[in-house]
Order: structure tokens, then C-alpha cells, then sequence
């Protein structure tokens, strides 16, 4: 039972707790590939507007391009994050998230922990945030940002989000160099490691990412997507849930292309620009509904 | 009486980059401001850490709290009739403010004389203004990138948290920015639940040191950082270069500044080449590499901004992120490696420059034609190389992941693959200088292909109408064109701008354009950034004008001109040489209408002085043909000099208006020819 504080489990149902405590409500993970927790429809129209909201939520999150074939100790092409979103902002909040790094045993006295300028921007959300890194002894494991804007409209208020790299911060805690060794979750009959769950996916996944994707196939789905979605926003009575989730899909399969190369530099914007444009319609309707 | 006043805004971390100048803004406008309402002072300090910005004002004289307020009346020409007394209005303005018109003094500045009053008015308490003044001046700073970060939507940089204003041992009370002011300091990020309160305004910043290891002066902390890093590079026989902007940025970064030596694995340096494993601990890391013999050793030192008992962990930390930020740099070597540099060439197909002009493989094409033409027999085959190569490396996994490694990339790549060094050079060396004071290439080679990159970007952006407006630049041609002229003067190249232009236009092979047009749109674009560079340079810009006036498109010409002329007018000769010239060019003028056709008829010349001239335009034309071949202008100068009797004897003895036209049209041309030969070298009409 030594090892059951620190397992990568335990970690989560720490913060999820500690934010619970703060008065958050705690959503599950979007069924969605995405490439962050802001991307999760909680966060996204949950922004949009005037109506407070306090949130957190574990998000299950692809990157193609960020694949290594399971070779790097800490990069991966797919991670968690927790994400909590607070809207208005609380006076404050560094406080809090600090306390919330004190639970996980990661205090400021003994390690560096700085926030690092680090202005956050997502072109296809059509958002943009200022904010910062929080390096832990020079790791990079929470993005704190204050929404600015958000599908292409004035956040007002703002809210804040905090999003942390739970891999990362398990190394930490774990004293660990390599995120495979990582202890997923232990007990008395079992143990089980960040690398016997995911290792074989991080290989396949950046095989296929880098290698086997059928790439026509790919051009045709995100074509496919994004004509559904804007079908169901363009309805007498949008489904505005519903084109969100075709967006993310086309969202994905974009950044699959992009992890080919198969898409040039200046095709590229074109192409962050449709899915912005879209994102900016459901945005736009989604307040005015 | 005296007092000390202190404010400090404590923050949630404020960006490095600006932080300097956030505190020098807010320094001035404090000054500015004091100024405005007639405070005395001894000094004001600034402070500034991520967490704080702060002000200490030492030796308020808070004695006089009055406010002289200028009244500014009508000026002396309208205040007076001409038997000095005082005019209607002089008097109503006078009864306005409510004084007799002789208890008014004078304002007197450059734009002339006034009736002036100073109204002495008494003004709030001090206690009231400072805060106001710290409001305002925090206002004023303008810089980009306001942030709002609660429900009532204020701006500032970064959310303010904590306000602390003191004068001497009182709390001064007033909010401002949602905050209401205390005597409690911000803390440090790991003091946070401790106050730490002022008594007295000249506590600070000592408290900070004192019970949270702050250093809340920025040269002072700049200071322990590059002590400590000297310090222990000494101790691994080492030495750091400090690169600066990296120590600013970092002096930025922390308020409680410690440094350490970590590792990293030495079988690194063999694998990596040195310029990469700086970008990494330099840009992303922001550490310092340290060095032995101009080779880099396995170490780095990081600074944290923490008093720590636990600094084991703490290395480790930034040992373990080092190491996973080399391996990235691996992972993308290895995959880079699989091919060669030159096997990338055609994958640019699929990489657009810009919509309208093709794209990377376009460009290749074009750089390869434009190098041949600039090329001599000697360098032709490995500067058409080196075009070929110069775009492969933008396509590569380490330049898409790091594209401010663009060039270098390519050069490491290039000497991969055996070849020649000086093309290696070269694709690094494309892309200075990248900015206005950057170095230049240091190769022929690389020179050329700088230019060739820079003035088809230039061409191209200029066909497609894409020219800088005002202030905005977006494809950075001004610092383009300032590129081409900088290489080539610095490598002495005789290029012809016109020619070079011409060549880079029929690349694109655009159809229905005028040509001459645009050519000629770029060359006045050129000559606008000619005389903003020599003007940076102190040249007189009359002489600038002058030669620029001469539709030369030859830059080192033009440059050596200038330079000429400006060494000249030192020696004060310029000043006898214009006179000439001047003397002529006014008759010139006055007769404008009388000149026709050009050439001098020997038989209609008359008397000896006309035929004196005539014999020294004949010598001067004998005598300068080759220092013109040279562009030897300061001999050229020299030689001008040589008309200057011919000329006053010609004005003195001559009579331009003759009863025979033709005779009097033969003078006006043999002036005529004097005047083109100056004109020749610059327009010497900029220079009286």
C-alpha cells in the first residue's frame, strides 16, 4: 500500500477532489480525439458569455506530430491533462493552484516553480489567452491562461484555465526520468505501469501517424466533416452540439495531414481558417441562442 | 519638511521581455508627473521583479503644496500699439484673469514672444496627489498587450494583486485598479502566506531581502547572476560568453536569484553540432552553455528563483528536462538523416513561397538562375549548388520543429552530406542579415545568395503589389533591401541594381506587366532606404540627396560617391568647388531659353577665356577618364578645383550677351558642359 499515494490514478483523484472542494463541477472526458482540454465543448461554449462557471475535468488528448515511437522519456502523441475553468476569474487563484500542487506534495519551498510568460493562442478555436507556463525545477507542467477571446468573441468576463500535464507531474512526484516507468496504479495483487498500458500505442500510433495513414482517405474525411457540420449549423434550428463534435473530428484529421506534411505551408492556413470560420459560427449562434 | 514615498504594484508574474521597460515607462511618467505639479525631489529609485514593479520617491518636499498654472496672453506683436501702450485685447486678457497688464511677465520660446501670467494656486495635499500621480503614470505606459483579468474588465500587463503605498511611516489609502492600497508587500511566490508589512517607506526594499530573499533591484540582481555564473564555470575550468539578452531575460525571470551547475550526457556534443545544443540551452531552457576552447562543455547553469534547502531535486529537474529536450533534438536528427539534403529538393513542390508567386521549388529555380548571373566563372558551379540547396532544409522535421534554425539546419545537413564547405556557409549565411545591426556573410558565396533570396522576395512581393505601407512591413522588405545594400557595399560588389531588378522580374514570367514601371517603383524603394541608412550614419544628408539625385543604380557606386564628397567637404575644398558650379548653374538658368543644341562649335569661340575653358573641359575629360573608370571621385573632386580660374576669368572677361546668337548660344553651352560635368558626379545643386 506504500505506493498507492503516488500512482498516476491517485493523482487525478487528487486534483479532482481538491477542485471539487473549490466549488467545481466535475465533468468526464469528451468521447472526442482532440489535441486539448480546451477543446472539450465545456470549456469552449462555456466561455462564450456571461454565465459563471466552475468546471474540471481529466482530457484525453492527441497530438500526431508529437509522437516518438515510445522513444522519448516525455514527449507522447497522446497525454491527460486536467483542466479546471473558472469564469469570472477569483482574486486569488495562483494561490489556489499552488495549494492544489502542496496536496500532490510539490511544494514551493523546496522546488523552483515559475510562471513563464507564455501567451496561449489556438487559431482554429479563433482564441486567444494570456498567460503563462509553470515550469516545476524547469519542467513544463501546467499552462495557466486568462481567455481573452474566444471563437472570435470578446470573453467577458474572461475566464481562467488551468491545464495540467499530468504525465509530467507524476514524473515528479514519482522521481521518475522516463513517463513509461510512470506507476499507473498499485495493489496488493497488482501493478501496473504508464508503459504497460500505452507503450504499444505510442509505437503504432506514431506508425501510423508518421507512416501508414492513407492520406486520400483523410482529405476525403475532413471534407466529409466539415460539410456535416456546417449542414447542422446552417439548419432552421442548428445543432449546434452536434457540428462541435464534426469540427473536432475534422480538427483531428487535419492535424493527421499536418503530421504528414501532406498539407503545404500556405494550404495550411486555409485550412486553419475554414475550421476558425466554423468555430466562429457555432460560437456566435451558440450565444445568441 | 521631507518625506519618502514608496508604491509598490505587485503582480501576478509580468512577462520578462518587457519587464524592463515596463519599470523605465513607469519611471519617466512618475518623473513627468511630479514635474507637472511642481514636486521636489531628491531621486526616485525603481525596482523591478516579475511579482513587483516599484517606485521610491527620496525627499519629497511636501512644504509647498502650491501649483503655478501658466496663462498664456496674446503674443508682444498684438499686446502693444506702437507707442507702447497696451493694446485692447492685451487689456480684456489681462482684466480676464484679473491683473494689471504691467504685472505681466514674457514667455519667450521658439516660436516666438507672449504675454505670460503664473497663477499660483493652491493644490491638493500631497498625500492625495501621489497616489493619483502612480495611477496615471501606471496608465500611460503604452505598450501592446493589455490583459483584463476580472469581471469589472481593468487592464494592465498582468493581474494586479497588491497594492502598497507608504509616506514615510503613514499608509496612504486609495484604490486603483480594483485594489485597495496597504502597507503589506507583495511576497514572494514562496512566501505567499506571509506578510510582510511596512513601517516606514525607507524599509524598502529591505524588508524584501530581509525576510524573503528578494532583490528587488534589477542591476543589482544582474549583477549576482553574472557573478554566480562566472563563479562556477571557474570551478569546471570553464568560461560563459553572456549573451546578453539572455541575461536580461533571465535578471527577468527571478527575485530571488541562485545559480547551479548541472549536466548532461557528453556523448552529446560529439552527436549534436555545438549551434544546436545552444539553441536548446540558450533559447528553450534559458540556461547558460559554458565553454573551454571555444567548445562547449557537458554542463549548463540554470538560475531559480528560490532559497531551497532541496536543491538536489531541483537539479535533477532540470537535469531530466535538458535530457528530454537533447533526445527531441535527436529523434529529429535521426529522422532528418534518413535522407539527404538535396533529396528534399523536390518535396518544396508541395511548400508554397506565397499564393501568387509559387512556390519553394519556384523560388529554388529562380535563386539558381539569379546566382549564375551574378556569378564568375570560378564560383558559378558552387553558387548554383548552393541556390539548389539553399530552400531543402525548410521542409526538414528540425526546421519545422525549430524554424528559427533555418540556414543553420541546413549548413550542418549540407557538410553531412561532404559538401563543399563554402556551400555549407553559404545556406546559413542566406538569411543575414536578419535584422538591422545583425552580422553580414561572411563568404562570397553567402553573400550572393543573400541577395539573390532577398531581391527576389522583393521583386516578387512588388509584381503582386505587395509593397510596405507606412508601418507596416509584413514580408520585412525594408530590412530586405537594407540587407542587399549592406552586403554589397561591405563586400565591395559592382552590381547593378537596374540589371539585377530586370533578371529577378522576367523570373516570375508574368505576362501584360509593365516592367519598367515596377523596376523603377523598386529602385525608388531602394534609394528611400539608401538615404535612410546613410542618414543613420550621420552623412550629411545633403550630399545623400545630391548623389541620389544622379539616377545611379549602382549602390557601390553610389556609396562611394557619398563617402567622397563627405571626406572632400572636410577638407573645406567643397566649398570653393560649389561656388563654381553655383555661379554657373544661375546664369544657366537665367538663359535657359536661349540654350539650343549641345555641342560646342570650336569656330564661334572668341576670346581667350571662352578658349581657356574650353581647353580645361578638354584636359578634365582627358584627365578623369580612368579615375571615373576607378570611381576614384575623391581625385575627381580634387580636380574640379582646376576650373576655378578658367571659370572667374571666363565670368570676368566674358560677356555671354553677344549681338550674334550663335555666339552667345556657343557660351551658354560651354557652361553648359562645365555644369554636366559636375553634375556627373552628384547634383551639386543640394550642396549650396
Amino acid at each position: 500500500m506504500n505506493n498507492y499515494y503516488n500512482t498516476f490514478y491517485n493523482l487525478i483523484q487528487i486534483l479532482k477532489k481538491y477542485w471539487i472542494e473549490q466549488e467545481c463541477i466535475i465533468f468526464q472526458p469528451l468521447d472526442l480525439p482532440m489535441g486539448a482540454g480546451t477543446f472539450h465543448n465545456i470549456t469552449f461554449l462555456g466561455t462564450i458569455g456571461p454565465k459563471p462557471i466552475k468546471a474540471a475535468y481529466v482530457q484525453y488528448c492527441r497530438r500526431p506530430t508529437d509522437g516518438r515511437y515510445g522513444k522519448n522519456p516525455n514527449r507522447l502523441q497522446s497525454y491527460y491533462q486536467f483542466q479546471v475553468i473558472i469564469k469570472p476569474p477569483v482574486k486569488n487563484i495562483q494561490n489556489m493552484y499552488l495549494e492544489s500542487l502542496n496536496l500532490l506534495k510539490i511544494d514551493e519551498k523546496n522546488n523552483d516553480i515559475r510562471f513563464i510568460e507564455d501567451n496561449w493562442e489556438n487559431p482554429t478555436l479563433g482564441a486567444w489567452g494570456v498567460g503563462w507556463e509553470v515550469r516545476l525545477n524547469g519542467m513544463e507542467i501546467t499552462q495557466f491562461t486568462y481567455f481573452q477571446q474566444v471563437g472570435g468573441i470578446e470573453c467577458n468576463p474572461v475566464t481562467i484555465e488551468i491545464t495540467y500535464g499530468l504525465e509530467r507531474i507524476a514524473m515528479h512526484m514519482q522521481n521518475q526520468s522516463n513517463v513509461y516507468n510512470l506507476i499507473w496504479h498499485s495493489n496488493k495483487f497488482q501493478t501496473i505501469t504508464y508503459g504497460d498500458i500505452f507503450k504499444q500505442n505510442e509505437i503504432e500510433q506514431s506508425k501510423y501517424n508518421f507512416e501508414y495513414s492513407n492520406i486520400d482517405l483523410l482529405f476525403e474525411y475532413f471534407e466529409k466533416y466539415m460539410l456535416e457540420a456546417n449542414n447542422l449549423i446552417n439548419l432552421k434550428k442548428p445543432l449546434l452540439l452536434v457540428a462541435y463534435e464534426k469540427m473536432l473530428q475534422a480538427n483531428h484529421i487535419f492535424n493527421l495531414l499536418d503530421a504528414r506534411k501532406a498539407i503545404s505551408s500556405s494550404e495550411r492556413q486555409n485550412y486553419i481558417l475554414k475550421i476558425r470560420k466554423l468555430n466562429k459560427q457555432i460560437a456566435k449562434k451558440y450565444l445568441n441562442s | 519638511m521631507k518625506k519618502t514615498f514608496v508604491v509598490e504594484i505587485g503582480t501576478e508574474e509580468l512577462p520578462a521581455k518587457i519587464l524592463y521597460r515596463l519599470i523605465i515607462l513607469f519611471y519617466e511618467n512618475f518623473i513627468s508627473e511630479l514635474k507637472l505639479y511642481n514636486i521636489k525631489y531628491k531621486k526616485v529609485n525603481y525596482f523591478a521583479t516579475p511579482r513587483r514593479l516599484a517606485l521610491k520617491i527620496l525627499d519629497i518636499d511636501i512644504s509647498e503644496n502650491v501649483k503655478k498654472i501658466l496663462k498664456k496672453g496674446p503674443s508682444l506683436k498684438y499686446a502693444f500699439n506702437q507707442d507702447g501702450s497696451p493694446t485692447k485685447s492685451a487689456h480684456s486678457w489681462a482684466k480676464h484673469i484679473g491683473i494689471e497688464v504691467d504685472k505681466a511677465s514674457y514667455l519667450k520660446n521658439k516660436k516666438g514672444e507672449w504675454l505670460a501670467y503664473y497663477i499660483k494656486q493652491k493644490q491638493e495635499n500631497i498625500e492625495t496627489l501621489l497616489p493619483k500621480i502612480t495611477e496615471i503614470s501606471l496608465k500611460k505606459i503604452s505598450i501592446q498587450n493589455l490583459m483584463r483579468w476580472e469581471k469589472n474588465n481593468t487592464k494592465f500587463f498582468r493581474p494586479i494583486r497588491n497594492i502598497l503605498m507608504m509616506l514615510d511611516d503613514q499608509t496612504i489609502n486609495y484604490k486603483m485598479f480594483n485594489v485597495n492600497s496597504t502597507n503589506k508587500l507583495h511576497n514572494h511566490i514562496s512566501y505567499k502566506e506571509k506578510n510582510i508589512c511596512l513601517n516606514h517607506a525607507q524599509e524598502y526594499p529591505f524588508s524584501l531581502l530581509k525576510y524573503s530573499y528578494i532583490t528587488a533591484d534589477y542591476e543589482t540582481r544582474k549583477k549576482i547572476i553574472k557573478t554566480e555564473i562566472k563563479e562556477i564555470a571557474n570551478k569546471v575550468n570553464g568560461y560563459t560568453k553572456i549573451n546578453y539578452s539572455l541575461l536580461e531575460e533571465i535578471n527577468s525571470m527571478v527575485e530571488s536569484p541562485k545559480c547551479f551547475l548541472a549536466t548532461f550526457e557528453e556523448q552529446y556534443i560529439e552527436y549534436i553540432p555545438n549551434e544546436i545544443l545552444i539553441y536548446v540551452i540558450e533559447k528553450q531552457q534559458k540556461c547558460f552553455p559554458i565553454y573551454n576552447n571555444e567548445k562547449i562543455l557537458p554542463y549548463f547553469i540554470f538560475t531559480t528563483n528560490i532559497n531551497s534547502k532541496n536543491n538536489n531535486q531541483i537539479i535533477l529537474g532540470n537535469e531530466n528536462i535538458m535530457k528530454a529536450k537533447i533526445d527531441d533534438i535527436i529523434f529529429f536528427l535521426n529522422k532528418d538523416n534518413k535522407m539527404k539534403l538535396l533529396d528534399y529538393l523536390p518535396l518544396l513542390k508541395k511548400v508554397l513561397f506565397h499564393n501568387h508567386l509559387g512556390t519553394l521549388y519556384d523560388k529554388t529555380i529562380r535563386l539558381q538562375l539569379l546566382v549564375g548571373l551574378m556569378s564568375n566563372d570560378s564560383n558559378k558551379i558552387d553558387l548554383i549548388k548552393s541556390a539548389t540547396l539553399s530552400k531543402c532544409d525548410l521542409i526538414t522535421d528540425m526546421v519545422c520543429e525549430f524554424p528559427e534554425l533555418q540556414g543553420t539546419i541546413g549548413m550542418y545537413y549540407a557538410l553531412k552530406n561532404q559538401e563543399k564547405h563554402e556551400i555549407a556557409i553559404s545556406i546559413k549565411e542566406q538569411y543575414l542579415p536578419s535584422f538591422s545591426e545583425d552580422k553580414l556573410p561572411s563568404s562570397i558565396i553567402g553573400s550572393v545568395l543573400s541577395i539573390a533570396d532577398k531581391i527576389d522576395t522583393l521583386c516578387g512581393m512588388f509584381l503582386i503589389n505587395q509593397i510596405p505601407l507606412s508601418n507596416k512591413d509584413p514580408f520585412a522588405l525594408r530590412r530586405a533591401a537594407l540587407g542587399i545594400i549592406r552586403i554589397i557595399i561591405h563586400q565591395k560588389m559592382s552590381l547593378d541594381l537596374k540589371y539585377l531588378i530586370f533578371n529577378s522580374l522576367k523570373n516570375y514570367n508574368k505576362e501584360k506587366l509593365n516592367y519598367v514601371f515596377i523596376s523603377n517603383k523598386i529602385i525608388d524603394f531602394f534609394k528611400l532606404r539608401l538615404l535612410s541608412f546613410y542618414k543613420k550614419k550621420e552623412y550629411d544628408i545633403k550630399i545623400i540627396q545630391s548623389v541620389l539625385a544622379c539616377q545611379l543604380t549602382e549602390i557601390l557606386d553610389i556609396d562611394m560617391r557619398i563617402k567622397a564628397i563627405s571626406d572632400f567637404k572636410k577638407t573645406e575644398e567643397l566649398k570653393s568647388v560649389t561656388l563654381i558650379i553655383k555661379r554657373i548653374s544661375n546664369i544657366l538658368k537665367t538663359h535657359k531659353k536661349y540654350i539650343n543644341n549641345t555641342e560646342i562649335n570650336i569656330s564661334l569661340i572668341q576670346k581667350i577665356e571662352e578658349k581657356n575653358l574650353f581647353e580645361e573641359i578638354n584636359n578634365f575629360n582627358q584627365d578623369t577618364k580612368k579615375l571615373f573608370i576607378e570611381k576614384k571621385y575623391k581625385s575627381i573632386l580634387l580636380r574640379l578645383k582646376k576650373f576655378e580660374n578658367p571659370i572667374n576669368n571666363f565670368f570676368n572677361q566674358v560677356q555671354i550677351n553677344h549681338d550674334n546668337a550663335e555666339i552667345k548660344n556657343n557660351r551658354l553651352i560651354l557652361l553648359k558642359t562645365v555644369e554636366k560635368i559636375f553634375f556627373n558626379i552628384a547634383n551639386f545643386s543640394f550642396l549650396y
